[in-house]
């Protein structure tokens, strides 16, 4: 009997923390976009205004963003500054690639960043800017959309575990 | 250190493929797309095989592909092709290791204005080269420590800049505050500001700034004692001189010429007599470095 009402804790919390996690996962993805986005504001000054070398306007900006994108900023600069890399692009997405399972970033949300490391560091600094600004518009875009998606969806997530993990118990008894 | 700076410019294949070469008495490197990559010593010239050994003819030579050059363009920025646009704008770019590379291709012109080259075809890397102490004699001839404005005269390639920057570095280390301006970055190839070769402790450079306006900020900001400038030439450049000896600095510059009846022809004897003391005429490309004859302004020979 102590198995038995162990086991349906076990399943209840675990369904309880699905649906907790389904309905953070948007919000936790948009304060992501949001830091990359900071990142990308200071690397836009950087570039329009003190037009430092990339690698080292990145190691800048890794010590004044957090988490991941810290770790994906910091990492691409090390990259450049090492020389390991034949162009911004293959850093840039190596880092992420890396990281990959730890950040909530989704595929489009990569391929995007991808685009935009292939452009980054070459032309002058008008088209960088331009290349700044098309991405904090596209990261402006999804994290509003996310946010109102996530106002939405989930109380009906939270709720969907909690009920999930009762129904299963229930059945399972 | 040498090797790495120069390294540092080239892609990954041609950096293992260079890797192995010793660059101590090479001046150049041409990386032409689709043509063989030649190095230059002096007036000799060599082509490296895919094995990195040095060889004579250009068609065991390795060919550099497109994407060599877009790699060594990338690396020679920093990756940050942004930040160098007003040095490609002038054709070139200084590397660290006081290197110099240089661009031929595409330029983009707009309103009559150079704004970046495209599609690059050609690199030029001219590899940053000081002979220490080859200003002993000057020196000597003057008296160690004594300031004297002087003119070396050379044609091209004579070794004008390299006994200039020697003289100020001397100078420096004798005691003199030397201000530097630095017009084309040949005097102190500075690197994010540092000076890449050895102009002495006590020397301050301005680069990239036409030569008249920087003579005229060292005046006012950093009180030299002595102004090197290389490559005189315009009327602005021979008023901030003179602004420069009435402000009690002293000046040494370059031009180029073949010995002072060329200058005095080029710029007017009452021009250089008026500012010069000194002028040191050097023997030329084929005797790089050697000097010919030491004149005073007026042109009379003091000696041979």
């Amino acid at each position: 009997m102590l198995i038995k009402a162990i086991g349906a804790f076990i399943v209840f919390f675990s369904c309880a923390a699905c649906g907790l996690y389904l309905s953070l996962k948007d919000r936790f993805r948009a304060e992501e976009l949001k830091e990359m986005k900071r990142g990308l504001m200071l690397l836009k000054s950087s570039i329009g205004y003190s037009s430092k070398p990339l690698y080292e306007a990145m190691i800048d900006i890794s010590e004044k963003t957090e988490n991941t994108v810290s770790e994906i900023f910091e990492d691409t600069g090390r990259l450049l500054k090492a020389r390991k890399a034949s162009s911004v692009g293959e850093a840039w997405r190596k880092t992420i690639s890396d990281r990959r399972s730890r950040t909530y970033f989704t595929k489009n949300d990569t391929e995007m960043f991808s685009a935009f490391a292939d452009i980054l560091g070459g032309d002058d600094s008008k088209c960088q800017i331009e290349n700044i600004d098309s991405v904090i518009d596209y990261i402006d875009k999804t994290a509003e959309e996310l946010m109102r998606k996530n106002n939405k969806d989930a109380r009906l997530f939270r709720s969907a575990g909690v009920l999930g993990g009762i129904l299963i118990v229930v059945v399972l008894f | 250190m040498l090797k790495n700076t120069v390294l540092d410019c080239f892609g990954e294949k041609m950096r293992k493929i260079f890797g192995g070469y010793d660059w101590r008495n090479i001046n150049e490197i041409r990386v032409r797309a689709e043509r063989p990559v030649i190095l230059k010593s002096g007036s000799n010239e060599y082509f490296v095989n895919n094995d990195g050994q040095a060889v004579f003819e250009p068609q065991k030579g390795y060919i550099a592909e497109h994407s060599d050059l877009e790699q060594m363009v990338n690396m020679i920025s920093d990756y940050s092709l942004y930040s160098v646009q007003e040095q490609l704008r002038k054709g070139f770019i200084t590397v660290r290791g006081g290197h110099r590379a240089a661009f031929a291709g595409s330029y983009a012109v707009e309103n009559g204005q150079v704004c970046t080259v495209k599609n690059i075809g050609s690199i030029n890397i001219r590899i940053a080269g000081e002979i220490k102490n080859c200003a002993d004699d000057v020196l000597r001839f003057f008296g160690r420590g004594v300031l004297k404005n002087t003119l070396i005269i050379s044609p091209v390639c004579g070794g004008k800049t390299t006994l200039l920057r020697d003289m100020a570095r001397q100078l420096s280390e004798d005691g003199a505050t030397v201000g530097i301006a630095d017009e084309r970055g040949e005097i102190a190839a500075c690197y994010m500001g540092v000076p890449q070769l050895d102009v002495g402790i006590r020397t301050d450079v301005i680069d990239g700034c036409p030569k008249a306006d920087a003579i005229s900020m060292l005046i006012r900001t950093m009180s030299p004692e002595l102004i090197c400038a290389d490559e005189i030439g315009a009327e602005e450049d021979f008023s901030a001189m003179r602004e420069a000896a009435l402000s009690g600095a002293f000046v040494i510059c370059t031009a180029h010429g073949r010995d002072e009846e060329d200058i005095y022809k080029k710029f007017g004897y009452q021009r250089i007599a008026e500012i010069f003391d000194r002028l040191i005429v050097l023997e030329g490309r084929n005797n790089i470095g050697k000097i010919k004859h030491i004149a005073n302004g007026r042109g009379e020979k003091i000696c041979l």
